[in-house]
């Protein structure tokens, strides 16, 4: 039996044969669900075609007893997860995937490439269809003549001299002559520690010792290079195959295992372990620079606190969500709605201006319309209706006249019209901010005044 | 926690050393129960005073957050709002909502004046709904530096109870103050417990109808009252004016009292009746108060 092989010629073959249809999508998504696997090794994973994955394993085989001691380890652990696996390893990509798919030694020794591609097709290049089957009816079948022939005299067999420098681009990213850059899965982090554990792990107690360590680790390396962390990620690499994460921020960079742990804790409940843990990596997603700065002699109520304030910024903001926990600060501008604005919480150092003028405590994100009976052109209120409830008004103050921001309406068909805010006490000592828009001089061009309800004082 | 005194009358008949033994038993009484509440002893005229016996209330680093009216302060436990524990403030109906939060914000004002340092605000979204937003320069103009303060918007209760403990378990803010529908008396608990151990002041703002029982220390109920008119400017509204009732208050005395608030000094006052007749005739408040004699105040 081969792949591709039509289905009456493998029913002949073996007549009780269990068939099933092909499903490419679900393939693609396991395919890439096994390259994320092959990240306990070595964070530079990807897949590669229908049927491939890749591993970068520069600087990680010595954690797993050497070349021939990882390659092993995955072929065994793959063999457990169900899959068949024909592993390739040498210094480039294109050699290790000659290797893998056209067989020869599993390991290619260091920079003998052309060794090992000597005896395997041409088709293990990684060549289009018709430049393979051109070399093969030059005679050229296996590599090592091809790799003998001058390469002026083979680009000159090819129809175009682009097929041609095709075919020597090839050639040379086998044998290591040219880069082949190769994108990984997920951006690589710049700092991770990982920890292999002898027997599976089933509790969360254990996750925390666990994290511990790896947060020590990590929060060394972190100091050493005078880093801080954003982001973190624990992966928990599951015996079943499967990867839990959780993830964690902090809003400014950071490298207390303290802080970092109490952020990872409320989450490490309620993560699935399945079957028990195998391996946990930690990987810093965000690193930002962190130089080492002194601790306050005197911690007072207000020195020294500013990182205790940020640790429970980021405690809030992870358990519910960044954007919920926020600061004012002010925005120059007269419109009140435009005045404020949110910012992260980690966002201090706005001067806030004592206003000159009376503003409200609360401001509603839409000015609600009321109905107003007030004398024309110019008064306060006598009384007014807002949520269906009238008010009659004892005292008010103004108007503060606010003109819309001519700047920024030029070229809009709808224009802003000019406010006249007025600070108002009902006869139950309630107070609120009203505002008149429009004018009664300029009823014909833009319409009759409108009154509406924008705050309320304490 | 049953807690069995003898019925013996303390002016008893008995010889003169079984009476000193006997307010020495007294004493050690009143102090423990002090202790259980938290407060400094108060009738202790006991010759050996237990002097090792510290009492929570003469903490040295309670902070002197008074109203600085002394009706008002007297009705209080050593004369003060507790620093370390959690206070209820509730509007009395439904419209009062801004003026219970212009109370909780006095109460902070009052606070900064002894203490600076962030302030975590957690929202609730109905507050949001109804009132509108917090506003940065209306804060500002109140005398509180907004970029102090940390907002947290959240959509239930359990959110604000659970941001609201977590802020004093950093024990790093100054204050930390929550808006709720309603808190059960176990979640108050846990606050006032979180207070106490963080020596972090909590205001807990609630729903006008919420009259579950709470481990509060202080419990306020606020209604806007109509106020006086500005002194240069008789049509414009003056200062706010606040009926504050005290309904519960641990080792205090509940009371009620008619309050002007100055935005610009950051005092209280309380408004006399006298004080406040203008020339111009007042309405009668509408709302009744049940067995209060300020209610023609304002």
């Amino acid at each position: 039996m081969a792949v591709g092989q039509a289905l009456t010629d493998a029913r002949a073959l073996i007549p009780d044969i269990t068939v099933h249809q092909a499903n490419p999508e679900e393939d693609a998504k396991a395919l890439k669900a096994l390259a994320d696997w092959c990240s306990r090794y070595t964070p530079w994973t990807n897949t590669d075609g229908v049927d491939g994955l890749w591993l970068d394993i520069t600087g990680c085989a010595h954690l797993f007893g050497g070349e021939t001691g990882l390659v092993d380890d995955l072929v065994h652990r793959l063999r457990g997860l169900g899959f068949t696996a024909h592993p390739g390893l040498a210094d480039t990509a294109g050699t290790a995937w000659a290797i893998a798919r056209f067989g020869g030694d599993t390991i290619a020794e260091p920079g003998e490439q052309d060794l090992a591609l000597a005896p395997l097709p041409v088709d293990a290049l990684r060549l289009d269809p018709d430049s393979a089957l051109l070399l093969k009816r030059l005679g050229l079948k296996t590599i090592g003549p091809l790799l003998d022939l001058p390469r002026s005299t083979l680009e000159r067999r090819f129809r175009s001299p682009d097929e041609g420098e095709a075919v020597l681009t090839r050639i040379d990213q086998a044998i290591g002559r040219r880069d082949e850059p190769l994108s990984p899965l997920h951006p690589v982090p710049a700092y991770s520690t990982r920890m292999a554990l002898a027997e599976p792990l089933l509790t969360a107690e254990g996750m925390e010792a666990v994290l511990d360590r790896l947060l020590d680790s990590l929060c060394h390396d972190l100091t050493e290079a005078q880093k801080g962390a954003r982001s973190l990620t624990l992966h928990a690499y599951r015996v079943d195959g499967e990867i839990a994460r959780i993830a964690i921020a902090m809003g400014r960079p950071a490298r207390d295992p303290r802080h970092m742990k109490r952020l990872f804790q409320e989450r490490l409940e309620t993560i699935d372990l399945g079957f028990g843990v195998e391996t946990a990596l930690l990987t810093a997603d965000l690193v930002e620079p962190l130089l080492p700065c002194q601790i306050a002699l005197h911690v007072g109520n207000q020195s020294g606190s500013d990182d205790a304030v940020d640790q429970l910024v980021d405690r809030l903001a992870n358990r519910l969500g960044e954007p919920r926990i926020q600061r004012l600060q002010p925005y120059e501008s007269h419109i009140p709605e435009r005045a404020q604005r949110h910012v992260a919480a980690t966002r201090t150092g706005a001067a806030w201006a004592d206003p000159s003028r009376p503003r409200p405590l609360r401001l509603l994100d839409r000015p609600e319309p009321i109905e107003v009976i007030a004398e024309i052109p110019e008064s306060p209120p006598m009384q007014f209706t807002w949520r269906r409830v009238a008010r009659r008004v004892l005292r008010a103050d103004g108007p503060e006249r606010i003109e819309p921001e001519w700047w920024r309406q030029i070229g809009q068909p709808i224009q802003e019209r000019v406010r006249d805010y007025y600070r108002v006490e009902d006869r139950e000592g309630r107070r609120y901010w009203l505002y008149r828009e429009g004018l009664y001089q300029d009823e014909e061009q833009s319409g009759a005044p409108a009154w509406f309800l924008h705050g309320v004082f304490g | 926690m049953n807690l069995c005194i003898g019925t013996q009358p303390i002016h008893s008949r008995a010889s003169p050393s079984a009476s000193s033994l006997q307010q020495a038993v007294l004493s050690d009484l009143r102090h423990r129960i002090a202790a259980i509440e938290g407060r400094a002893p108060r009738y202790d005229d006991g010759p050996n005073r237990p002097a090792n016996q510290s009492t929570p209330a003469q903490e040295p680093n309670a902070l002197n957050w008074r109203f600085g009216v002394q009706a008002i302060d007297t009705a209080l436990p050593d004369g003060r709002l507790a620093s370390s524990g959690l206070h209820d403030i509730a509007p009395d109906t439904y419209g009062d909502g801004p003026a219970a939060m212009g109370f909780c914000l006095a109460l902070l004002h009052r606070l900064q004046a002894t203490s600076r340092g962030s302030v975590l605000w957690c929202e609730h979204t109905y507050m949001a709904r109804e009132f509108g937003a917090l506003y940065g320069p209306g804060l500002a103009a109140l005398g509180i530096d907004p970029d102090r303060l940390i907002l947290v918007q959240v959509g239930r209760d359990k959110e604000v109870l659970w941001a609201m403990e977590e802020g004093l378990r950093a024990a790093t803010l100054s204050a930390v103050i929550g808006e709720v529908a309603t808190a059960d008396f176990t979640a108050s608990r846990r606050l006032s417990l979180a207070c106490a151990d963080s020596a972090t002041p909590a205001l807990l703002l609630r729903h006008h109808r919420d009259t579950t029982t709470s481990a509060a220390r202080t419990r306020w109920r606020v209604a806007a009252q109509p106020g006086v008119a500005e002194e240069w400017d008789t049509r414009a509204p003056g200062q706010p004016h606040w009926f504050l009732e005290l309904t519960r208050c641990r080792g205090g005395r509940p009371g009620s009292w008619h309050v002007e608030w100055n935005n610009a000094t950051g005092d209280f006052r309380l408004a006399t009746p006298l004080a406040d007749r203008t020339a111009a005739p007042q309405p009668a408040p509408i709302r009744s108060w049940g067995g209060s004699n300020l209610r023609q105040a304002g």
